[in-house]
């Protein structure tokens, strides 16, 4: 026996890992000196178990015919548009079920593939489409010459292309690569942050084999350069001299 | 695809229903793609978030009430005996009917917790309810299984 007197409420919260360091450690000691907290801690956590089990039970029942008919369409590259800069109609495309199945699955994906503990989302920005400072997708639109791979996670990410948009802003397309599949993006900078501005997502097909064919060709990102770069991408030299510039604006 | 599975165990908990768990996974994925998400929250744990809001808000609502869960043939213990795998369907078949009997404030905090992963934290912002309620419905819920089971055992 201890003099310590626990309540479900802790022991339940300590089975979830939710008490204080002090907490966990003091009751650790106790479950180990006294017989009958220990078993009033093993029946919550049984229960617990015995939950979970009866919960996985539906991963052996087949899915509903109209989910899996939508998750089994074949994929195709699909659109997310975050902060659309004009009302277009690329926005709505692909807003089938299916389509949206697909794509959560490869917005998932991606996001699950490339998430640590230290590391941001790579492809799930805010609603407006913000690519945060810390994030290494950041870091590598900032520094990251055009062609140039950076490893993020497990997610090779490689801008493709450079070019001032006809707002002035400076936007950026690249590729995220996973095993899940790939997916293309554009991001455009305004006072030193990213926001996506749109991305179209390629699934794997099926799951596992890497398909390369291209997101990167997805009718959306088509839509988005007709309308937002007015000229040619920079080049080589003129990429460069703006990294080197850290994206500050030519005094020219 | 990973976390499809992981979404389905989620509307499972709520919805106590195969059927019903496959709509509210189909009504989330859309929900989650036609709606801004928060920048600061885990797509997964939005996923959770907004299919709890759906079940609660709408689906529930257009759904038949059912008296009990369809029974989901675990296949479990695959290489124990056949008196193990018997008991063993019958503890779950006993669990899925202590679920069932939970009230649904203690099934849905269960869920978010026990399934979804969430902090209590989450939970209780989620929910609009203080942590400490959330501790104690999960302590209930746990108890309440645990007194089910141990009543038929």
């Amino acid at each position: 026996m201890t003099d310590r007197i626990w309540t479900d409420e802790q022991l339940s919260a300590f089975l979830d890992g939710e008490l204080t360091p002090q907490e966990m450690e003091a009751l650790s000691q106790d479950l180990e000196a006294d017989a009958a907290l220990a078993g009033r801690m093993e029946k919550l956590g049984t229960a617990n178990a015995v939950y979970r089990d009866a919960i996985g039970g539906i991963d052996n029942a087949p899915l509903k015919a109209s989910l899996k008919a939508a998750m089994d369409t074949p994929p195709t590259a699909q659109v997310i548009a975050f902060k659309p800069r004009s009302i277009s109609a690329f926005v709505m495309e692909h807003r089938a079920i299916a389509a949206s199945l697909l794509c959560a699955a490869a917005v998932w994906g991606v996001t699950s593939a490339t998430s640590t503990d230290s590391q941001s989302d790579l492809l799930a920005p805010g609603p407006d489409g913000l690519i945060v400072a810390s994030s290494p997708l950041h870091q590598m639109l900032e520094v990251a010459a055009t062609g140039e791979v950076s490893k993020v996670g497990n997610a090779a990410a490689v801008p493709r292309l450079t070019f001032a948009a006809d707002d002035g802003a400076f936007c950026r397309q690249f590729d995220v690569t996973t095993e899940d599949g790939s997916s293309a993006a554009i991001a455009c900078r305004e006072d030193g942050v990213w926001r996506t501005q749109v991305v179209a997502y390629q699934l794997a097909k099926p799951l596992g084999e890497f398909q390369t064919a291209s997101a990167a060709r997805a009718p959306a990102l088509e839509a988005f350069l007709d309308a937002h770069m007015p000229g040619a991408p920079l080049n080589a030299e003129q990429e460069a001299m703006l990294l080197q510039r850290k994206w500050a604006p030519s005094q020219r | 695809m990973a976390l499809v599975p992981q979404l389905r165990r989620f509307a499972y908990a709520l919805t106590r229903h195969a059927d019903d768990a496959d709509d509210l996974v189909q009504a989330t994925m859309e929900r989650v793609l036609s709606r801004p998400m928060p920048d600061d929250v885990e797509l997964v744990k939005w996923m959770f978030r907004v299919s709890r809001n759906i079940w609660f808000d709408d689906l529930r609502s257009r759904k038949v009430r059912r008296d009990a869960a369809k029974e989901i043939a675990a296949d479990v213990m695959l290489d124990a005996s056949t008196e193990e795998r018997v008991a063993a369907q019958a503890m779950l078949r006993r669990a899925q009917e202590g679920i069932d009997a939970l009230p649904q404030e203690q099934r849905e905090v269960l869920a978010m917790v026990a399934i979804a992963g969430m902090a209590y934290r989450e939970a209780a912002e989620t929910l609009s309810i203080p942590i400490g309620t959330v501790m104690s419905r999960l302590a209930r819920a746990r108890a309440a299984l645990a007194a089910h089971l141990e009543a038929v055992s």
